[in-house]
Formats: C-alpha cells, sequence, structure tokens
C-alpha cells in the first residue's frame, strides 16, 4: 500500500536542514529526506534514533574472539596436544594477535554486512529514485499526508525556504520508471 | 554552522588560581613530601625509586602539553582551540621537571637507584655485560644528555606557546603556519628525545635488559596518561566556573576517543614487547620477566596493569554516550593515572640484580606501597603550576583562527 507523500526539492543544505526542524515543529511525519552526500546535523534535525550498528560490531567482534579462542583450543591442545618450542599447548601470549585479528575481522566484516542490511541494500533491489536530480545537486524533503499534514501550512514551509518544486508523490514512485527510462 | 549551539560569551575574562585546586594541589603535595619522606624508611634505594616514578609522570605530562599541541597543529586540529591554554600551560611545568630530573641526579650520585654507576659490586657476566655499555650509560654523558633534552623541550615550548601568545596579542593567523612548521621539526626531535630519555631514566635501571620497544612503550605511557590529565584539569577548571559554556561534552567525546585510543595503543606496546621476548626466550631478555613472572608482581605487572591502563578506559568509554559523560571520563583518567604509577612501579621497583638495600624480585615489601603518595605529589606539584601558569594568558585563545570552528565543534 504506497503511502502518500508531499515533497520539496531544494537547492541548499541549510535550507533543508531548516525545513526539516520546522515540519517536524509544525507535527508534520518525515517519510525521508533524500540528498546527495550526507548532510551534518540531519539525522538529529530528523530526530532520528542512534544508529545501532555498534552493538552488531560489538557483538560480533565477541563472536570473532570466541570463535578464534574455541579454534585454537580445540586444534592446539584439545584434538591434538602441540609443543612447539617447548611451551605449553595452551600458550595464551601467542593467541593474542590470532584473537586480535579474528576480533577485528569479524567485527569489521560483519559491521559492513549490517549497514547493507540496515541500509536495506542488496543485490537486485531496485531503487525507487523520487527526482532525477537527487544524486546530483537537488536534495528533497519527503513529508507523509497523514492525519497530520496540512497542505497549506506545508507548502508556505517550504516555500519559506527557497523550495524550487513541490510535488505530489507516493511512496512507490520512481522518477525513471515513470518516463519509460531504466530503473 | 548547522548545530543551532547557543553560544554563551559570559565567560569570566580573567582567570585566577581557583582556591580549592589550589588547595587540592598543595594538599597532594604535602602528602607527597610525607610520603618521600617516610619512603626512607625502605631506604634510599626505595626513595629515589619513588622521587623518579613521580618526577617521570609529571614529566610526561609536560611532554604531553607540547606534542598535543604539535600535532594538533600539523594535522590543521580545529576542536582544540578552546582548550588549548591548558596543554600550553602544561607544557610551563618543563622547568620545576628540569629541578626534579636534579632531584634524579642527587639519586643517581648518591645510592643504588642505577647499578650501572657502580658496576665495581656487579658479578661475574653481568658485570662484563654492564661494563660493556659504559660508554653510553656513565654519569657525565647522563648529565650532559638531561641538560640537551631539557634545552630542546624547553626551547620548542617556549617558541611554540610564544607565537599563541603573539597572535593573541595582533590576530595575524600568519603564526598558526608558523607553529605548524615549527611543530614539524619539534616533534622529529621529540621522537628523539623521549625515546632516549625513556631509556636513561626508566629502562637503564635494569641495564642488561634491552627492548627495542622501550621508547614507544614508554611514548604510549605518557600519551595515554596525558590525555587522562589533560581531561582532569578540563574538569577542575569547568567544578570552578572556567571553560564551562565552550568546553562541552563533544570536547570530552573527543577525548574520551583519545583515551580509548591511545589506551588501545598503550596495551598493543605493552603485550608486544612481552610477547616477543616470551616467544624467543632469550636470557638477557627474559630476565626482566622472570623478577616479575612469580610472586605478588605477577599480580601487579600482569593482572592490575593491564586492567587500570586498558580494561577499564577500554570498556567503559566505548558507548559513545560514555564519551558524553564528564563526570565519568573524569573517573576512568583517575583510573588511568593510577595505572599510570603501577605501570612504571612494577618497572622500577623489582630488581633481578640489586645487590645492596634495594627491593629483591619476589618481594613486595609493604613500604612499597607508600611511593603512590610521592606520586601524588608530584601530579599536586603539576597542577599546581599549571594553574600558575593558566593567570598568565586569557583563558580563551580568541583569535586563534579555529577559535569559531572550535566552539561549534559537534559530534
Amino acid at each position: 500500500m504506497p503511502e502518500l507523500l508531499y515533497c520539496g526539492v531544494f537547492k541548499d543544505d541549510e535550507d533543508v536542514l531548516g525545513a526539516v526542524k520546522e515540519c517536524r515543529e509544525a507535527g508534520f511525519d518525515i517519510h525521508d529526506v533524500y540528498t546527495p552526500y550526507a548532510v551534518h546535523g540531519l539525522d538529529r534535525a530528523m530526530g532520528l534514533p542512534f544508529s545501532k550498528i555498534t552493538w552488531v560490531t560489538f557483538g560480533c567482534g565477541l563472536g570473532g574472539l570466541t570463535f578464534g579462542l574455541s579454534l585454537m583450543t580445540y586444534v592446539t591442545d584439545y584434538d591434538w596436544a602441540m609443543n612447539v618450542g617447548g611451551k605449553s599447548s595452551l600458550p595464551f601470549p601467542a593467541f593474542v594477535p590470532v584473537l586480535f585479528e579474528l576480533t577485528v575481522l569479524i567485527g569489521g566484516l560483519c559491521t559492513m554486512l549490517g549497514l547493507f542490511i540496515f541500509c536495506r541494500l542488496y543485490p537486485g533491489k531496485n531503487p525507487k529514485m523520487k527526482h532525477p536530480r537527487l544524486t546530483d545537486d537537488r536534495f528533497m524533503i519527503a513529508v507523509k499526508k497523514n492525519q497530520n499534514f496540512n497542505i497549506g501550512r506545508a507548502s508556505e514551509l517550504f516555500r519559506k525556504f527557497h523550495a524550487e518544486q513541490m510535488l505530489d508523490l507516493d511512496s512507490e514512485y520512481d522518477c525513471f520508471a515513470s518516463q519509460g527510462g531504466t530503473s | 554552522m548547522s548545530e543551532g549551539h547557543e553560544v554563551h560569551h559570559d565567560e569570566p575574562s580573567t582567570f585566577t588560581a581557583p582556591a580549592p585546586v589550589k588547595s587540592l594541589a598543595i594538599g597532594l603535595m604535602a602528602l607527597g613530601g610525607v610520603g618521600f619522606g617516610l619512603s626512607w624508611i625502605g631506604g634510599a634505594n626505595m626513595a629515589w625509586s619513588g622521587w623518579l616514578i613521580g618526577s617521570w609522570i609529571a614529566l610526561g605530562f609536560a611532554l604531553f602539553g607540547i606534542f598535543f599541541i604539535a600535532s594538533t597543529s600539523l594535522a590543521n586540529g580545529a576542536w582544540p582551540a578552546v582548550l588549548k591554554r591548558v596543554p600550553e600551560a602544561m607544557t610551563r611545568y618543563f622547568p620545576v621537571a628540569a629541578l626534579t630530573i636534579g632531584g634524579v641526579a642527587i639519586g643517581l650520585l648518591t645510592s643504588h637507584l642505577y647499578e650501572w654507576t657502580h658496576p665495581e659490586l656487579q658479578e661475574g657476566e653481568h658485570r662484563h655485560q654492564v661494563d660493556g655499555k659504559s660508554a653510553w650509560l656513565n654519569t657525565p654523558w647522563w648529565l650532559i644528555r638531561t641538560v640537551i633534552y631539557f634545552a630542546i623541550w624547553i626551547g620548542f615550548s617556549w617558541m611554540i606557546v610564544g607565537l599563541s601568545r603573539k597572535q593573541d596579542a595582533d590576530g595575524n593567523v600568519k603564526h598558526t603556519f608558523t607553529t605548524k612548521k615549527l611543530s614539524a621539526v619539534f616533534c622529529f626531535f621529540f621522537a628523539l628525545t623521549v625515546s632516549a630519555a625513556s631509556i636513561d631514566y626508566i629502562k637503564s635501571i635494569e641495564p642488561v635488559w634491552f627492548s627495542t620497544m622501550f621508547g614507544p612503550y614508554q611514548f604510549a605511557g605518557i600519551f595515554e596518561s596525558g590525555w587522562a590529565m589533560l581531561a582532569i584539569l578540563l574538569i577542575l577548571l569547568r567544578k570552578n566556573g572556567y571553560l564551562k559554556n565552550v568546553v562541552n561534552e563533544n570536547h570530552f567525546h573527543n577525548l574520551g576517543q583519545w583515551l580509548v585510543a591511545s589506551s588501545t595503543f598503550w596495551a598493543y606496546l605493552w603485550f608486544c614487547q612481552f610477547m616477543l621476548i616470551w616467544y624467543s626466550n632469550i636470557p638477557e631478555e627474559t630476565q626482566h620477566y622472570f623478577a616479575r613472572w612469580e610472586g605478588p608482581w605477577f599480580w601487579v605487572t600482569f593482572v592490575v596493569n593491564p586492567i587500570l591502563n586498558w580494561v577499564i578506559p577500554f570498556l567503559v568509554l566505548l558507548p559513545r554516550s560514555n564519551k558524553r559523560n564528564i563526570r565519568l571520563v573524569g573517573i576512568v583518567s583517575v583510573i588511568v593515572l593510577i595505572g599510570r604509577f603501577v605501570d612504571l612501579w612494577q618497572f622500577v621497583l623489582p630488581r633481578p640484580h640489586a645487590g645492596h638495600d634495594g627491593p629483591v624480585a619476589h618481594y613486595l615489601p609493604l613500604e612499597s606501597f607508600g611511593l603512590v603518595f610521592v606520586a601524588a605529589g608530584f601530579v599536586g606539584a603539576f597542577i599546581f603550576v599549571v594553574m600558575k601558569a593558566l593567570e598568565k594568558a586569557p583563558l580563551l585563545a580568541k583569535k586563534d583562527p579555529f577559535y569559531e570552528e572550535s566552539l561549534h565543534h559537534h559530534l
């Protein structure tokens, strides 16, 4: 079920930040904000919660540590006790570099995978571009047209922040598909 | 700027050392004096060991101050512009540090703090090995080197802080560029002098033992404890109404990040030094760890030391919200300073070859715990000197080109 959206197209990131703040003050629900690059402070202006990706990194790092520890314990001591240079078959200091590497490697790879999952980036994903210039030099704020929405107030607000265009779209809209172009 | 931080300019325009901080510093110094007096019960070696540990810790803070200015200047770091007076004041401790290292020289001349000063007391192969290093480890050359180190440190810090004062007067941006050039030259000398000084003052306590990691390892300790000291100084200033509105949780977030990073750097070097020696198992190298492998020193060296210096700062300050909790950064900083003491304490005290009145390996005498008070005395002296130095210049470097950016620093 596509959601109805009211979208403003902007030229300047400062305008976008101001408009997003006022949209939230006006009580509108923001569907998303599209920008060609990361705008500093936008996540806070949109009121997004702090990313959970740190917990993925921490958990997977611990997982890598546990994996390394159990693998080496099994291989060098439990399965076949190994004597290297007369040292114990459970030489903890010799494990530490491997444990460190595995913690960093698995933690790092899982962070990347977790980021792809959180951003819903996966092979075969069909991106829905709302405006052809959003990856170039234009910004867009998409506000949900629900019970909190007020068209007069929204268009006045967008105009105050020098919106170039105001569009009625829906969440399934794809600007390339509607022109019959590639998607 | 994007962030709508409300910046208040109702900061006090002049700085006078707050009475509570001065009392704290004087109290710590008194504690240190009593501790130093009592440590003579354990003999001259014990007393001078405490003096050496304290001098080296406080000298490390001053070295951190100048390295902080030089490295942020080289990296075009903007965020510390509002707090740069504090590291600048930290460098003003160098002359006092020269005096305290002069005290170490008295210990060197009058006691067996450094066994290479008395090679005739050593025996057999060990004596031969100590004699073999006499070209570097002899008293006149040690004294000359000390003068060279302090000439370099004081000279560069005077020039770099002087440029900052000139910028206060004329606001000319060219001083920032000159500082950058000076910093590049200084960092070269810093690496050489800090490595050599840590070998002269600390490692030469065990003249036969060697470790190519030792310079970087001591630098890591200086770096980590320096961040902790900087955080503590800022908290002391904030508690007394200074910098309260300009140094905020964003700056402490940076300090917290640096504490996590530098503690991990310390742990990396601490462990690498141990692991390579453990692995290759060469007698000249392992003797250092043998003296700490059994008995109470094992717990100090291999358990308490890494917990205080790495486990606690790393795990506590890893979450973002904890780094922005100024109180928590302060608590972790105090723990890191105790860890810095323990790191040096476990290095200086157990001696595999202490022939005379020094403490011997595998034995942790009760009076050696008193050295923590001696070290606290030096920290008190350092805080006192920094507070006095802060009075000499405006607390805010308002003409620094990065000042506005630093006010709006946001992480």
